[in-house]
C-alpha cells in the first residue's frame, strides 16, 4: 500500500498536477465563499472543464474545488453573517459573533486552520481505511452489493430528511428515473414513450445538474423576493493573527480531533455530509468542551470544530465512494459520474487495477487541503471582496454554465431540456419537503442494484441468502435498523417536544 | 400541494408507469426468464404505491387545493422572477438549436440579467458587453481548448 501512495504523491506533484491542484482549489474557494452557490454546484460547475484533460487531471481538478469550496463557506458564514452553504452553518455561530466584536480575522483565521487540521486528520483515516474497505469489497457477491445498496438508501432516507416516507419515496422516484431508458441486462426499451433520444437513458450527470443546479438557483431566486436585513462586517484590510490562531487550536486540541472523528464518522456512513457534519460537530465539540456556556458567543472551540468536521467529512465521503463504488453524498455522486465519463469502472477493483489513479486521487486530496490554507491565507484580503459580486449577475451565468455542461457531456440538446425537466423536478421536490440526496442515491446506485439482484436470484432462487451470507446479513440487519432508530427518535422527539399553540402556523410550504 | 394531494398524485403517476410496463417487449430468448425487463421497475413502482398510499392516509392538509384570485395574484408576485426565468430557459434551449450557442447565451444573458435587476440605466452597455464577452469566452474555451463543438444553430 505504501508504495501505491509514494506513487501516487509522485503523481500529485507533477507540475501539471499541481497547476490544476491550484486552479481547482482556488476555484472552489472562490465559488465556495459566495452565498447561495453549493459545493455540489462548485463541482458541478467545474465539471464540463475536465472533459479535455486526463483521468487523474480531471478528477484532481474536481477534488480540488471540492476541498476549496468546503472551506470557503466560512468567510461568509463569519462576514455575513449567512452561512455560505449547508456545511458552514454551524462556523456562523461563533464566527460571526466574534467577527462582530472585531476580530473578523481571527474568525478566518481559526476556520482556516481548523480546515487543515480536519482535512488532514481526515486524509489519514482515507488513506488507510479504503485500502482495506476495497480488499472486503472484493469479496462481495450479488447479494451483499444489493443489500449493501437496499443499506446506504434507508440510512440516507431516514436520516437526510425529515420525513423517512418522503426521504423513501424520493429514493424509489430517483430508481424508477433511472429504469427510464434500455434494461441494463436484456436491452429492452423501457419508459421510453416513443422517443428515441429517452432510449439512451438519463445521463447521470445531467440529472444532478438539473437537480441540485437549476433547482437550487429557483429557491434562490424566490429567496430574491424576501427582503432580509444583513448586517455585514466591513473587513478590506483584515489581518489574520496566525500566532494567536494556532495558540488557540492548540488548546484545543481535544475537541478538534472529536470533531474531526464525528465529520469523518458522518462521512463514511451515506448520509447527509458536510450539512450534518458541522452541526453535530460542533454540538459534539460543545459537550467535551470546558467551557460549554460561551458557545455561540463568539468563543474560538465553536469555529475550529465546525470546519474541522466540514472538512474531514470529505475525506470519510471518499471512503466508500474510492472503495465501493457507492456515493456519501451528492458531490462524491459527481465524482462517481466522472469516473465514469473518463472511462474508468468505480467499485473495488478501481484500487487495484487503477492504483496510480485511485492512490493519486487520495494524495492530491492532501495536497488539495494545505494549498487551501496557503491560498486562503495569501488571497483572503482579497477573497472578502467577492463575496459582494451581485447575485443577478450571477444567476444568469450559473443557468448557461448548467446548460453547456449537459450539452458538452453528450453534444446534444436534448439533454439540456432533461435538465430543465429534472430542474423542475428537484424544485418541486425541494418545495414540498422532498430530500434530493435519496433522489440521486436512488438514480444512481438502480443499474447496481437491479443488475446484482438478478445475478442473486439466477444464481439461486432462495432468499434466505440475503440474510444468512454474513456481509448481507449485517447489511440488511443495519437498514432495518436504520428504519427502526428513525421511528424511535421519532418517538422521542414526539414525547420530548411541548404540544403546539392552538391556532398556530404549522411548518409547512 | 399538500401531502395528501401529493400522494394522491404520485399513486396516480405510479399507476401509470405499472401500466405502461405491460408494454414492455420482450425477446424470443428472454421468454422463459423469469426476471423480465418489468421485473425490477414493477417492484419499484410497488414501493412508490405503498408509500403514496401511506402518504396519501396520514399526510396532512386537504386533498382538495383552495384557490381565491388574490391568492394566485400573490403567488404570482413571489414567483414572478421563478416564473419568468423557467418560461425563458425553454426558449434558450431552444434557440440553441435555432440560432446557435453563442447568439443564443449573449441575449439570454441580456434578458435574464434585465428581468433580476430591470433598471439599469447606463450600465446597460455594460450588461450587453459583460454577456457578449461571457458567451464568446465560453465558446473560445469549449471549442479551442476543449474540442467541444457548440451548436452553430439551424438557421446559420
Amino acid at each position: 500500500m505504501l508504495q501505491y501512495l509514494i506513487a501516487g504523491f509522485q503523481t500529485a506533484i507533477e507540475p501539471g498536477m499541481l497547476l490544476f491542484t491550484v486552479l481547482g482549489v482556488l476555484g472552489g474557494i472562490v465559488i465556495g465563499l459566495i452565498p447561495g452557490l453549493t459545493i455540489t454546484m462548485a463541482v458541478i460547475l467545474i465539471l464540463p472543464f475536465t472533459f479535455g484533460m486526463q483521468p487523474a487531471e480531471g478528477l484532481t481538478t474536481m477534488m480540488s474545488v471540492w476541498v476549496g469550496a468546503a472551506s470557503g463557506g466560512l468567510v461568509s458564514s463569519c462576514l455575513l453573517g449567512i452561512p455560505g452553504k449547508p456545511s458552514a452553518v454551524a462556523t456562523t455561530f461563533d464566527g460571526f459573533p466574534m467577527a462582530r466584536k472585531g476580530e473578523p480575522g481571527r474568525a478566518l483565521g481559526l476556520g482556516t486552520w481548523a480546515s487543515l487540521f480536519g482535512g488532514i486528520i481526515g486524509w489519514v483515516f482515507l488513506a488507510t481505511l479504503t485500502p482495506l474497505l476495497a480488499d472486503l469489497g472484493l469479496k462481495f457477491g450479488p447479494w451483499e452489493f444489493f443489500s449493501l445498496i437496499a443499506f446506504s438508501l434507508t440510512i440516507i432516507a431516514s436520516l437526510a430528511g425529515e420525513s423517512l416516507v418522503k426521504g423513501l419515496l424520493a429514493g424509489l422516484f430517483g430508481m424508477l428515473m433511472a429504469t427510464m431508458g434500455t434494461d441494463p441486462m436484456l436491452a429492452i426499451p423501457r419508459f421510453t414513450f416513443g422517443n428515441l433520444d429517452i432510449e439512451a437513458g438519463f445521463d447521470f450527470l445531467t440529472v444532478l445538474i438539473g437537480l441540485f443546479a437549476f433547482s437550487q438557483l429557483m429557491t434562490d431566486m424566490e429567496k430574491r423576493r424576501q427582503p432580509e436585513q444583513v448586517e455585514r462586517i466591513k473587513a478590506p484590510n483584515v489581518h489574520i493573527p496566525t500566532i494567536q490562531v494556532l495558540k488557540d487550536i492548540w488548546n484545543t486540541k481535544v475537541g478538534l480531533l472529536w470533531a474531526s472523528l464525528v465529520g469523518l464518522w458522518i462521512g463514511i456512513v451515506p448520509a447527509a455530509g458536510g450539512a450534518v457534519a458541522n452541526v453535530l460537530a460542533y454540538d459534539q465539540a460543545k459537550k467535551v468542551s470546558r467551557h460549554p456556556e460561551k458557545f455561540g458567543t463568539g468563543y474560538h472551540e465553536g469555529i475550529i470544530a465546525s470546519e474541522a468536521g466540514n472538512n474531514s467529512v470529505s475525506a470519510g465521503d471518499l471512503v466508500p465512494t474510492l472503495a465501493l463504488g457507492i456515493p456519501g453524498d451528492a458531490v462524491t455522486a459527481v465524482m462517481l459520474g466522472a469516473l465514469l465519463i473518463h472511462g474508468l469502472n468505480p467499485g473495488p477493483l478501481l484500487m487495484s487495477t487503477q492504483p496510480k489513479l485511485a492512490y493519486g486521487l487520495i494524495a492530491a486530496y492532501l495536497m488539495a487541503t494545505v494549498f487551501t490554507l496557503i491560498i486562503q491565507l495569501g488571497l483572503m484580503r482579497l477573497l472578502v471582496r467577492l463575496i459582494l459580486l451581485p447575485d443577478h449577475i450571477l444567476m444568469p451565468w450559473i443557468l448557461v454554465m448548467s446548460a453547456i455542461g449537459a450539452y458538452t457531456l453528450n453534444n446534444r440538446v436534448f439533454d439540456i431540456w432533461v435538465l430543465f425537466g429534472f430542474g423542475l423536478i428537484g424544485y418541486f421536490m425541494v418545495k414540498h419537503d422532498f430530500d434530493l440526496p435519496p433522489f440521486v442515491l436512488g438514480f444512481l446506485l438502480e443499474p447496481i442494484a437491479e443488475i446484482n439482484l438478478k445475478r442473486a436470484l439466477q444464481t439461486s432462487s432462495d432468499l434466505s441468502l440475503f440474510i444468512t451470507r454474513p456481509m448481507s446479513g449485517i447489511f440488511i440487519t443495519l437498514a432495518v435498523a436504520s428504519v427502526v432508530y428513525y421511528f424511535f427518535s421519532g418517538m422521542k422527539r414526539a414525547r420530548g417536544s411541548r404540544p403546539e399553540v392552538p391556532g398556530g402556523d404549522s411548518v409547512t410550504n | 400541494m399538500s401531502d395528501r394531494l401529493l400522494g394522491l398524485v404520485l399513486l396516480v403517476i405510479s399507476g401509470v408507469f405499472y401500466w405502461q410496463t405491460s408494454f414492455f417487449r420482450r425477446p424470443q430468448f428472454a421468454q422463459l426468464e423469469g426476471m423480465g425487463p418489468e421485473f425490477f421497475p414493477r417492484g419499484i413502482l410497488m414501493g412508490i404505491a405503498v408509500l403514496s398510499l401511506v402518504l396519501l392516509i396520514r399526510g396532512q392538509g386537504s386533498l382538495l387545493p383552495s384557490w381565491r384570485l388574490g391568492s394566485v395574484r400573490a403567488l404570482f408576485t413571489r414567483y414572478r422572477e421563478v416564473v419568468l426565468s423557467l418560461l425563458l430557459f425553454p426558449i434558450y434551449a431552444w434557440a440553441i438549436d435555432q440560432v446557435g450557442f453563442l447568439w443564443a447565451t449573449i441575449v439570454y444573458l441580456v434578458v435574464m440579467q434585465l428581468l433580476l435587476k430591470p433598471r439599469w440605466g447606463r450600465d446597460l452597455v455594460y450588461v450587453v458587453a459583460g454577456s457578449a464577452l461571457f458567451s464568446w469566452a465560453l465558446v473560445m474555451v469549449f471549442e479551442v481548448y476543449l474540442h467541444v463543438v457548440l451548436p452553430s444553430g439551424n438557421l446559420f
